[in-house]
């Protein structure tokens, strides 16, 4: 039973209809889990190369603080999926009617969670150890360990999952009732993450062009790597049995010691809050809304896109977060590989200097698509509220027209915030600037054009599981198809005037495709559809 | 797939950082690294009591922790006699690790602790004594240790505030040590030279000239010394940067320098606190920083300390270029101006926070260490000429470079300074862009007793009728060690008649209408034929073409040099070359037709040069006395690079079948000469490795005059020159190294259109290896120098 539970919750997790999609998924996951690991490890050796210098017990102690650091970040990216694990509504309702103990739906919680765990703890500690092993020439059992490390680790790290679910569980719950703690909150995860990304990337370039790194390397750090190496238990301990083979026997009890600990009271407060979970119903908190205004029609649209884009969690982290975060990112994205490119092909921009404009905007163009695809369920958001959608007295059009223009809108600004911030920074040029405002407007429109167009074909189906491909596909075909455009054109000499030109027509062409039937398909895509989207 | 887009694009600078770090081989050409310096707490002179018991001798080696020592650099000592006679004052003996001095009879000697190799040394004059002696040192002055002349300078005047405006007359304050000191003992005045006065322990000085002064000890008048040294009559001397800027740079005139200071970089001046930070807290007594270093913004100067001026070599194409706004591309950066004579007293000028690229990043496509164009002031040599946008040409042929010390003026003298533009290290590569580190200009000018090393090009000497380097040792360079050749030049005389016989056709023309005209038979429509392979290239046919790039020159306007009794070691290419401008179709009028379509589809507006070039003024060299060539070198090491700067291979390289397109394969200067010296029995192969000693280059390409005469050299022994003909190889093809990109033989065809179609000469070690696996011994230099 506690198998068929655990395959119940992995079977859950995937979202992917049909089975091409799902390979498609797992060999894009395949590519960019491998960049990260070739990154990561690249990253890795050649620090340990840097520490290497200062003494050996600094580079193991590096080694140390990146095995703490993968195994803070698996816990913490542990949390949400603990958190739906284990207060799953759906859940509730089906198991509460089928003979299943309630032990075991708790093992195989606690098992989910250890497994997920121990994957990514997997996934970015063990080409560490390869690579520390492999410059030191370590024997068999070391790799041996390597691979049975995180199934060790995994155990203390799923206990501090849980042991920290209980809080996290709470301020989600209080989060979600005030919303402005929400904003806030996302706002400094958000810029948390900028700033983490601009550093981390930094120090990548300045390891590469290897000119800035020393400074880096003061005493004061190297001490607290040191430190680092003897105390971060269970880590410490665990790699003094395998790797130092230093105090074995003490180490072992330190390491026997905190996971029991851990195991132990990751089980009492599983079963206390599933208890818990189960016995209260959740009072709804009933509030009292404020009496609001009759609006006019239009206005009262466009209040509910703001309410549905703004006052929806699942955007905030979403949709919300990379408008706020597409300035930082693009600016970051844009001007290091400006950098990049003058130094490693400095003699072709020179005489190609349409080629830095050309793969600017590509970026620019790839960021907007990467925010527009956050909007692309539109009809689907409305949920029960669709409902309203068919039977009001507005045309079918005009509420779609609202729906995309909101969206759109926001977008436009964050891309104009983008713009700016890339040319005060000296990173593109004004025409860059102009073009990319118009190609970005236009492209935004039409995004979310074809968003919602995909959206109503999918809902006609009932399929409510499944993405919008076709708009999926416009997202990354147009972008590269202007890069091929402008590229080509640029070797050939044509003037730049004519390739931006060419450049606006296309997008205008698309547009022009999306827009010219847009009345007719969506009176007949609403027709189409069922009443309710649940 | 909406996420996966974000991730994969916050990744790609990741990724393209990574791939454009792996394409990048970093070029290396690696160099012995010998100690930095010696330190100990011996002063000039000291003194040693006649005794059993031997002293022991002790010095530590500075050492640059960043590289690895070449083999022999352990210390040792030994001693020679101040005197001439053969009498033994003294013995060394090396017991265990430990050297010791045994004093045996009263006199004077030098001793000198060096490494084994001989490349590093430092001295001090010991008196041995059996009843009792005077030993003076001067006090306010720092000591030197490293001299190679025979006496120290000292200048008349010194500075107040570093205002060359307002001197005053130095003084020698004396450290007077009276042996045995158990009897502390007066000393009076024997006798005196006029040109000094003395009290108190300190020599006033009065004027210039030797100065003398001996002194006896009051209780035991037999116990005398005599104290000498030179007086430099309006000579300044130089305490620190800013003094030394007061008398070179910041002077209309420039003062007679008598430096007294070592001048170093940061790592060699200041102590680092734990942090690694440099502290405002001295190294040695005997040097200070060469430059202003804010500690707290980390950062120097020198934009407005360096010297600035309009180069002196030919930048007519710059001129055309760039027109009324060409000042700015012409300007050269020297670090110091000399107009007058400078006496170095032994020490050192490191250039090295002004000139080193500390800010450069490795080049993706040269693999070199390049300078940022905002934080490096040295930036390289400057134009000659270009093809294709100034700032970034495809190939470039170079002019003046930027200096250390710029001699400018008659009459000069430079005597016994150590002159480097970086620290020591171990790659040839690192100094590509690190400037001259001597560079005169003027007549009847010497440089003698002195040490240059670690510059782009050692000496170079340019428009210097009369110029003597005596008794020198050039060192560790990037390109040329000693650099001759003038800035003048014979340009195209377009009246002058020649012949070009053709397919048994002779033609007759003048020189204007044979390199200009579009109609009939004209060089564009013969070069034009090569490029494509329609025309069969021969040596006469190339011969005859050349003759109206040349230009007569008059015997009377040669200029001449002498290099007695020095030593040449290490270079990246040669030890000696001599230049001559290029003097290709291309440099008289931009032709041939191909050339110009070609760069009109990559620029608009190219700009061709027009009559830029013809044949430099030439030297006649004199190599003579005790003058030898320790410049043996694996020959595949030997990197052109540094003549042409070339990015062809990076734009068109990726073009064709997308191999890389390197130097050798349309430019294989390095390749022929390695055969043809095979040919000649000129390379010593050891344990897999083919060496040559590279000892004399003439530049091909233009027409070269010039001549070297090594008939009065007394020990060196040098070939016959060898002709390596690059043009003929270059157009035909025949000799270039294979590359599978077909863009590579089209190249080699575009060189001896701008370079000219002159055989590049050589000459290196003769059959006998003489020198070969040895390094220069410093004290050689001490000796002749004393």
């Amino acid at each position: 039973m506690i198998l068929d539970l655990l395959i119940k919750d992995f079977k859950e997790e995937g979202s992917e209809s049909t089975l091409s999609k799902r390979v498609i998924k797992m060999i894009v996951d395949t590519i960019i889990y491998g960049l990260f690991i070739a990154l990561e490890t690249y990253i890795f050796i050649s620090l340990d190369r840097k520490f290497e210098t200062f003494s050996s017990n600094s580079s193991y102690g590096f080694l140390v603080l990146l095995l703490l650091l993968i195994l803070v970040l698996s816990i913490f990216g542990s949390l949400p999926l603990a958190r739906k694990a284990l207060y799953k509504t759906k859940d509730k309702l089906l198991l509460a009617s089928r003979p299943v103990l309630k032990d075991e739906i708790i093992i195989s919680k606690y098992l989910y969670v250890y497994l997920n765990t121990v994957k990514n703890i997997f996934i970015f500690s063990v080409p560490l150890f390869i690579g520390f092993g492999a410059t030191r020439g370590m024997m068999v059992p070391y790799y041996v360990f390597s691979l049975f490390y995180p199934f060790l680790i995994g155990f203390f790290g799923t206990g501090i999952t849980f042991i920290l679910l209980v809080p996290y569980q709470k301020g989600h719950e209080f989060l979600k009732s005030h919303y402005i703690l929400q904003i806030i909150a996302s706002g400094i995860l958000v810029t948390g993450i900028c700033l983490l990304y601009n550093y981390v990337l930094d120090l990548f370039l300045n390891l590469v062009m290897n000119t800035q790194l020393d400074q880096m390397f003061n005493q004061g750090f190297i001490s607290f790597i040191d430190s680092l190496s003897r105390n971060a238990h269970p880590i410490s301990s665990l790699l003094n049995i395998f790797i130092l083979s230093d105090n074995i026997l003490s180490s072992l009890c330190i390491f026997a010691g905190i996971t029991i600990v851990s195991i132990v009271l990751a089980f009492v407060i599983l079963n206390l809050t599933y208890s818990l979970y189960l016995d209260n119903e959740t009072k709804k908190s009933i509030k009292y809304h404020k009496q609001y205004k009759v609006d006019k029609p239009l206005m009262a649209l466009i209040k509910k896109e703001f309410i549905l884009i703004f006052r929806n969690t699942n955007f905030l982290f979403s949709y919300i977060a990379l408008i706020i975060m597409q300035p930082i990112f693009a600016t970051t994205v844009i001007s290091s590989l400006n950098s990049l490119l003058y130094v490693n092909l400095g003699m072709f921009l020179t005489y190609f200097p349409e080629l830095i404009n050309g793969l600017n905007l590509t970026l620019i163009l790839l960021f907007i698509s990467v925010i527009a695809s956050q909007t692309m369920e539109l009809i689907k958001n409305e949920g029960t509220g669709f409902i309203n959608m068919k039977t009001m007295p507005i045309s079918y059009s005009k509420q779609c027209i609202i729906k995309i223009a909101i969206p759109s809108t926001v977008s436009v600004f964050s891309l104009l915030v983008t713009l700016i911030c890339l040319i005060s920074l000296n990173q593109i040029t004004l025409t860059v600037f102009f073009i990319g405002l118009i190609i970005g407007m236009i492209f935004t429109i039409s995004l979310n054009i074809s968003g919602l167009y995909g959206n109503i074909n999918i809902l006609k189906k009932a399929n409510m599981d499944t993405k919008s491909s076709s708009s999926s596909l416009i997202s990354l075909l147009l972008p590269f198809s202007l890069a091929i455009i402008h590229f080509v054109m640029t070797f050939i000499r044509i003037p730049s005037w004519s390739i931006y030109l060419i450049e606006i027509s296309l997008c205008l062409i698309l547009f022009l495709y999306l827009i010219i039937p847009f009345k007719k398909r969506i009176i007949k895509g609403f027709l189409d559809i069922g009443g309710s989207l649940i | 797939m909406k996420n996966k887009t974000l991730y994969i694009l916050l990744l790609i600078p990741f990724v393209i950082a990574i791939l454009g770090f792996v394409n990048i081989v970093i070029l290396e050409n690696t160099i012995a690294v010998d100690i930095i310096s010696i330190n100990w707490d011996y002063r000039e002179n000291e003194g040693f009591k006649i005794r059993n018991e031997g002293y022991l001798l002790e010095a530590t080696p500075v050492i640059d922790d960043e590289f690895t020592l070449s083999e022999g650099n352990d210390l040792v000592w030994s001693i020679r006699n101040q005197d001439s006679s053969s009498r033994v004052y003294a013995e060394v003996k090396q017991e265990e690790d430990d050297y010791y001095l045994y004093a045996l009879n009263e006199g004077d000697i030098i001793v000198t602790c060096s490494n084994e190799k001989g490349t590093v040394s430092k001295s001090f004059n010991a008196k041995i004594y059996e009843d009792g002696a005077i030993i003076i040192n001067p006090r306010n002055f720092a000591p030197t240790n490293s001299m190679i002349s025979s006496s120290r300078k000292y200048g008349l005047y010194n500075l107040v505030d570093h205002d060359p405006n307002n001197k005053v007359k130095a003084s020698l304050e004396l450290d007077i040590q009276v042996y045995p000191e158990d009897n502390l003992q007066e000393v009076e005045v024997i006798s005196l030279s006029d040109n000094i006065s003395y009290s108190n322990a300190t020599i006033d000085f009065v004027s210039g000239g030797e100065a003398t002064i001996s002194l006896a000890a009051s209780s035991n008048k037999f116990i005398q010394t005599t104290y000498s040294f030179d007086i430099v009559d309006n000579g300044v001397n130089v305490y620190d940067y800013n003094d030394l800027l007061a008398c070179t740079n910041y002077s209309s005139e420039g003062e007679i320098v008598c430096l007294q200071i070592n001048l170093e970089s940061l790592n060699n001046t200041y102590q680092k606190d734990d942090n690694g930070n440099y502290i405002d807290s001295y190294l040695n007594e005997d040097t200070r920083l060469f430059g202003n270093y804010d500690f707290s913004t980390k950062s120097f100067n020198f934009k407005n300390e360096v010297y600035y001026f309009e180069t002196t070599y030919n930048h007519e194409y710059i001129e055309q270029y760039f027109e009324d706004d060409y000042l700015a591309y012409s300007q050269v950066i020297s670090a110091i101006h000399v107009q007058k004579d400078f006496y170095g007293n032994g020490f050192t000028i490191n250039i090295h926070e002004l000139a080193y690229p500390k800010n450069g990043t490795i080049d993706s496509y040269s693999g070199k260490l390049k300078p940022n164009k905002e934080l490096d002031m040295f930036q390289g040599p400057l134009t000659f000429v270009s093809l294709g946008l100034f700032e970034e040409p495809f190939v470039k042929a170079y002019g003046q470079d930027n200096i250390n010390m710029y001699v400018e003026g008659d009459n000069i003298t430079i005597d016994d300074i150590k002159l480097r533009n970086t620290n020591n290290l171990d790659n040839l590569f690192n100094l590509e862009y690190t400037g001259s580190v001597i560079d005169f200009y003027g007549s009847n000018n010497t440089l003698k007793n002195s040490l240059i090393s670690n510059g782009r090009t050692g000496v170079r000497v340019f428009s210097s009728n009369n110029f003597t380097m005596d008794n020198c040792l050039v060192s560790t360079c990037r390109e040329f060690l000693f650099k001759i050749g003038n800035n003048e030049y014979q340009k195209i005389d377009p009246d002058k008649v020649g012949t070009v016989t053709y397919q048994g056709e002779s033609m007759s023309f003048d020189a204007d209408t044979f390199l200009n005209s579009t109609e009939g038979y004209n060089a564009d429509l013969l070069f034009t034929g090569i490029f494509d392979g329609s025309v069969n290239v021969t040596q006469s046919l190339l011969d005859d073409v050349q003759y109206f790039l040349d230009s007569e020159v008059s015997e009377d306007i040669y200029t001449n040099a002498t290099i007695k009794d020095c030593y040449f070691y290490q270079s990246g290419i040669f030890s000696i070359a001599f230049d001559t401008y290029f003097a290709g179709l291309y440099l008289y009028n931009g032709y041939p037709t191909f050339v110009r379509e070609l760069l009109s589809t990559l620029m608009d507006d190219a700009v061709l040069p027009d009559d830029i070039s013809g044949t430099q003024i030439p030297v006649h060299l004199t190599i003579e006395g005790d003058t030898r060539f320790y410049d043996y070198k694996d020959v595949d090491s030997i990197d052109a690079s540094c003549l042409i700067e070339e990015r062809l291979g990076e734009l068109l390289g990726s073009f064709g079948d997308g191999s890389k397109i390197s130097l050798e394969n349309y430019f294989p200067i390095v390749s022929l000469l390695k055969s043809q010296a095979s040919q000649n029995g000129l390379v010593y192969n050891d344990e897999g490795t083919s060496y040559v000693n590279s000892a004399i280059a003439f530049y091909g390409g233009g027409l070269n005059l010039s001549t070297v005469d090594y008939s009065s050299i007394t020990t060196e022994a040098i070939s016959d020159s060898l002709n390596v003909d690059v043009a003929y190889a270059c157009l035909t093809g025949q000799g270039l190294v294979p590359s599978s990109n077909q863009y590579a033989k089209h190249l080699a065809k575009c060189i001896p259109i701008a370079m000219g179609l002159h055989d590049f000469k050589f000459y290196l070690n003769d059959d006998t290896f003489y020198l070969f696996n040895e390094t220069p011994d410093l004290n050689d230099l001490i000796i002749r120098g004393q």
